[in-house]
């Protein structure tokens, strides 16, 4: 038996039937090779207590608990001990391989998944996702093709089984715990006083109850937290870690301990987590039994989301140093420790730190021997949102060299040397879309690479290709939506960035109406396309960008009254823009609202900047302004402003350099 | 001279070609050079579909395998920025040139740069990727300015007669966002010489033109002018449109500019001007009607019927009686709206080609 599962020894305050649930899965097994059962779980439901179970109770069982979704690496590092388990030394890793030799050795893998898992079937994120999609793929379907593995996954995505054994029964909180001070040591009063008011609560989730008590040392009203720890614990978690973040903001040293908790990817035994924490005797237990529980210590996914989400820019790279560091002493090794899996996981840790730590131990990380491309990626990632993009091209260079076949690497070197400016970006979009044909976001970034460049007929041509690659009969652009949102309006984006409403039009005009309607940003683009149309075939836009392309053309006006103060009719009325301000005149184009479209023109009148001031009460000129133009019976003119709304940002071409998406 | 249909058109190897075309707004011109030595090409402009550039086909048409030797891009205005990006892919030049001074960081390339984020129309879109496909090509950058050494290919030299470097320096200084703001102020004026032929390309230069005249009297003397800024009455100087001609006959080439009503048909305007002094004048297309346009029979005008047909839109609802009308005019194809002339080494002009839009104007007494 080998155990991967950490063993976190403390009080529990969840109480799970981890036990009986674990009867009930070796009985499921019986004698039968090549089981594969799934057992669902929620969060707190005991996955990492049944895990524990089993692989004590299995003879031949090899327990892998797999890093948060998010992670590049995460199918790596599993596969990677999983062979540490089995004793291999691998030179190049393979979970076909690594699957082959569990099945003949008559192994049972027990999978501890994080909750995050999805296979996505491109329905949702972008690029990196769906990469991640693959290889969650190629490693789930690696196990399940070898007929003679039993394979358990623990976990709440099925991960492509078909069949689930049983569902773990949700958590319940043993609030009794929390009148025990010995669990909670300078906690104990806020434990104390949230176990007076929730005793005897149903439903009640340990995560959000540990969370309310960290605030409630800190201070946070007891009234609310005791609402929010009953809420579920989706809604509560994020609250209640926003309560804390927003606590410890001023304090550089508990931020700072905060921001390791939420780059922390694997249990660290308490003594090392303290050190690293460095944050006072003082606060030992809001971080080691609020935040994060057991020895050695665990922070809950569902904590480290909660935190990546209040402050998305990530975990700073000089923290990423120090984790670096506390895994180095962890695993003593140069070279990935293949004959220790424990080792070997902190060397990996170890590697993605120092990676992520851009700029403070990058002699460490290039010493490291590598062994897959994820740990280049992790570390050409973290170098690019540092804007460090020729150093993450070169990264990106090195792992093209030892992994000539890596689509993923081939593209965002291509990215990477675009965002610094440096030559030969094309050639690695391009290699990235031939190695991967119908990736749609290399073929997307290859198209918009192509039309900033700006390189139209190129642009054009390739996508013809992207569209012959990912959607050869026609029907997925028009029957997928996430499509068109991954792939079109990136592409129709770019052209109106250059100033091609045309060829944006073509492109989008290309999946259903229905689509655009259902979708914000492609709606917006919609209009905006519309609306450079519109000025592009007229020869001067004379409407405001907000203004709704079905409120256009229209007989009344927005902003001019239909009678002025004596009652006297507006007769006609034009909308339009200033074009030139110029020292003793203001030119404005406009059109005739009432005119057949065939038939529409545009007027350029001069009005002396005397007769502005008359006519235009309190309107300062200037070039763009839009405004509309009023004649009443009486002949007296006016001009009145059109209420405007900026196009939005994204409307607007893209800088030089751009960070990471 | 007789006039030719540009389909017709095929190449005397020992002439110099200037194609102008402008179907309405904005201008591109095409240099084919004699003996086969390779292409000129200044600014770029679009016919009615967007994806057919009138320089791209004039190149692909009659281009041959002969190079692109040159692109110069007079000034940062849309109308002249059009399918630049399509032909620089197509054809990329040996060199490009861009109004600028010497310093490298001083010319309009940089200058886009600098200013891009702000760009928040399509027209500025515009500008601005052509700026990037200049930029882009690998060839050098060569600046734009009075001054510089001239470029020579076999017989040929072009020069470059403006901007001057207090011209660049006083724009730039002056510079906010949007890019083409007064940027006809650093428009290039280039002036390319084959024997005795002189080709004067004027671009949107409008205020500046006493000192260029003072310094280079003989830019009056030429055998071909493309007219500066679309024949705006504020461009034509005396110097130029007044000056005596050395040259047996000569070609004044001019392309409408349809927003600002460019050129202007009235009395004492840019196009009465013009004609005292020159007629027929050559213009590339009628910017002011898409039905005008589609018509494409007339092949000679005289500028009252221009200032007629204006009168006609007139008559539509506007807010002042004196105000400009103008209806999109975008019905050409790319060739539709070009003028070709063939000047010899002797600098006669030898030969006319029009396309379908293109037309003389004539004064009224000729």
């Amino acid at each position: 038996m080998v155990l991967c599962f950490p063993v976190v020894a403390s009080q529990s305050l969840a109480l799970t039937d981890a036990a009986r649930a674990a009867k009930r899965v070796l009985g499921e097994l019986g004698e039968r090779k090549g089981n594969k059962l799934f057992i669902g779980s929620d969060a707190g439901s005991g996955k990492t207590e049944l895990g524990r179970i089993l692989a004590r109770s299995l003879p031949e069982a090899l327990a892998l608990s797999l890093l948060d979704f998010e992670y590049l690496d995460a199918p790596l590092q599993a596969t990677a001990l999983l062979d540490a388990h089995l004793g291999r030394a691998p030179t190049q890793i393979d979970v076909e391989v690594s699957a082959d030799v569990a099945a003949r050795g008559g192994k049972t893998i027990i999978v501890r998944v994080p909750d995050g898992w999805r296979l996505h079937d491109d329905a949702d994120g972008d690029g990196d996702a769906a990469h991640r999609d693959r290889q969650a793929r190629t490693f789930f379907d690696a196990l399940w093709r070898q007929p003679d593995l039993n394979v358990i996954v623990i976990g709440a995505c099925r991960l492509g089984l078909d069949r689930v054994a049983f569902n773990l029964r949700g958590p319940e909180t043993n609030t009794n715990l929390l009148f025990d001070a010995s669990a909670w040591g300078q906690c104990a009063a806020a434990a104390h006083e949230l176990g007076q008011r929730l005793e005897g609560t149903p439903g009640l989730m340990p995560v959000p109850v540990r969370l309310a008590v960290g605030a409630r040392f800190l201070e946070a009203k007891l009234d609310r937290l005791v609402e929010i720890a009953r809420e579920p614990a989706a809604d509560a978690i994020p609250e209640l870690i926003g309560m804390i973040a927003r606590a410890l903001e001023d304090d550089p040293v508990r931020k700072r301990a905060l921001e390791v908790i939420r780059g922390l990817r694997r249990t660290l035994p308490r003594g090392d987590f303290l050190e690293l924490l460095d944050c006072g005797p003082a606060d030992e237990d809001l971080f080691t039994r609020c935040l994060a529980y057991g020895d050695p210590v665990q922070v809950p996914e569902a904590v480290r989301n909660a935190l990546r989400n209040v402050e998305p820019d990530g975990t700073p790279p000089q923290a990423h140093a120090q984790m670096g560091d506390t895994y180095r002493a962890l695993d003593g090794a140069a070279t990935a420790p293949w004959s220790n899996p424990a080792q070997l996981e902190a060397w990996f840790e170890k590697a993605y730190h120092y990676g992520a730590a851009s700029g403070f131990r990058d002699q460490e990380w290039n010493e490291l021997e590598l062994v897959g491309p994820q740990m280049y990626w992790s570390r050409a990632r973290a170098l690019s949102r540092d804007k460090r993009y020729s150093e993450a091209a070169t990264v990106f260079r090195r792992c093209l060299d030892d992994y000539p076949e890596d689509d993923y690497a081939a593209h965002y070197l291509g990215q990477n040397l675009d965002w610094s400016g440096q030559p030969g970006a094309e050639a690695y979009l391009r290699r990235a879309v031939e190695l991967s044909k119908d990736n749609v976001w290399w073929n997307a970034r290859l198209v918009t690479h192509l039309i900033e460049a700006p390189l139209p007929r190129a642009a054009e041509e390739a996508w013809q290709s992207a569209l012959k690659a990912i959607d050869p009969s026609g029907t997925r652009s028009q029957g997928e939506a996430w499509l068109a949102e991954h792939l079109h309006r990136w592409v129709a984006l770019a052209w109106l960035r250059v100033g091609r409403s045309d060829r944006a039009d073509q492109v989008l005009s290309s999946i259903p109406r229905a689509f655009v309607e259902r979708h914000g940003q492609l709606r917006e683009l919609r209009h905006a396309i519309d609306d450079a149309l519109e000025a592009d075939t007229l020869g001067h836009a004379v409407y405001a960008y907000g203004v709704p392309m079905n409120e256009r053309w229209r007989s009344d006006p927005r902003h001019l009254d239909r009678f002025d103060p004596d009652g006297v009719d507006l007769e006609v009325w034009f909308p339009g823009q200033v074009h030139l301000v110029e020292d003793g005149t203001v030119t404005v184009a406009y059109a005739d609202p009432e005119a057949p479209r065939s038939e529409r023109s545009l007027g350029f009148t001069e009005i002396s900047k005397n007769d502005w001031r008359r006519i235009a009460t309190g309107l300062r000129p200037r070039a763009k302004l839009f405004v509309e133009l009023g004649i009443y019976a009486n002949g007296e003119r006016l001009i009145v402003r059109q209420s405007e709304r900026s196009p939005p940002d994204f409307l607007r071409p893209s800088p030089r350099t751009r960070p990471l998406p | 001279m007789t006039v030719r249909s540009l389909e017709e058109f095929v190449v005397d190897k020992s002439l110099l070609y200037l194609f102008v075309a402008g179907p309405g707004t904005g201008e591109g011109i095409a240099v084919r050079l004699p003996q086969d030595l390779g292409w000129l090409a200044v600014d770029g402009c679009r016919a009615a579909e967007r994806a057919h550039y009138s320089l791209e086909a004039i190149l692909e048409r009659w281009g041959g395998d002969a190079r692109l030797r040159f692109f110069a891009f007079t000034h940062p205005h849309a109308d002249h920025a059009e399918g630049i990006p399509e032909l620089l892919e197509c054809f990329p030049p040996d060199c490009v040139g861009v109004p600028g001074i010497d310093d490298p960081e001083n010319h309009l390339v940089a200058e886009a740069e600098r200013v891009r984020s702000s760009s928040s129309s399509p027209k500025e879109n515009r500008v601005h990727a052509a700026l990037r496909a200049i930029q882009r090509q690998a060839c050098d950058l060569r600046i734009l300015r009075d001054g510089i050494e001239p470029q020579t290919w076999g017989d040929v030299t072009m020069r470059v007669l403006a901007p001057t470097h207090d011209e660049y320096r006083a724009w730039e200084a002056t510079k906010k966002p949007p890019l083409g703001k007064g940027a006809n102020r650093v428009s290039a004026v280039l002036v390319i010489e084959f024997g005795e032929a002189r080709i004067v390309l004027a671009g949107d230069k409008e205020e500046g033109w006493d000192e260029l005249v003072r310094k280079y009297p003989e830019v009056g003397d030429h055998s071909a002018l493309k007219v500066p800024h679309h024949g705006s009455r504020d461009a034509l100087h005396n110097g130029i449109i007044t000056s005596p001609s050395s040259k047996p006959s000569r070609a004044w080439l001019l392309t409408p500019f349809g927003r600002s009503g460019l050129p202007r048909a009235d009395a004492d305007d840019g196009l009465d001007y013009l004609l005292e002094a020159q007629s027929p004048l050559l213009l590339t297309a009628l910017s002011m009607s898409t039905r005008l346009q589609t018509a494409r029979t007339i092949r000679a005008v005289t500028r009252e019927d221009l200032s007629q047909q204006r009168e006609t839109l007139r008559k539509r609802r506007t807010f002042s009686a004196q105000d400009i009308v103008l209806e999109p005019a975008s019905a050409l194809g790319p060739l539709d709206a070009v003028w070709c002339v063939g000047i010899d080494h002797d600098g006669v002009v030898r030969e006319r080609w029009a396309g379908d839009g293109a037309m003389e104007v004539h004064r009224s007494d000729t």
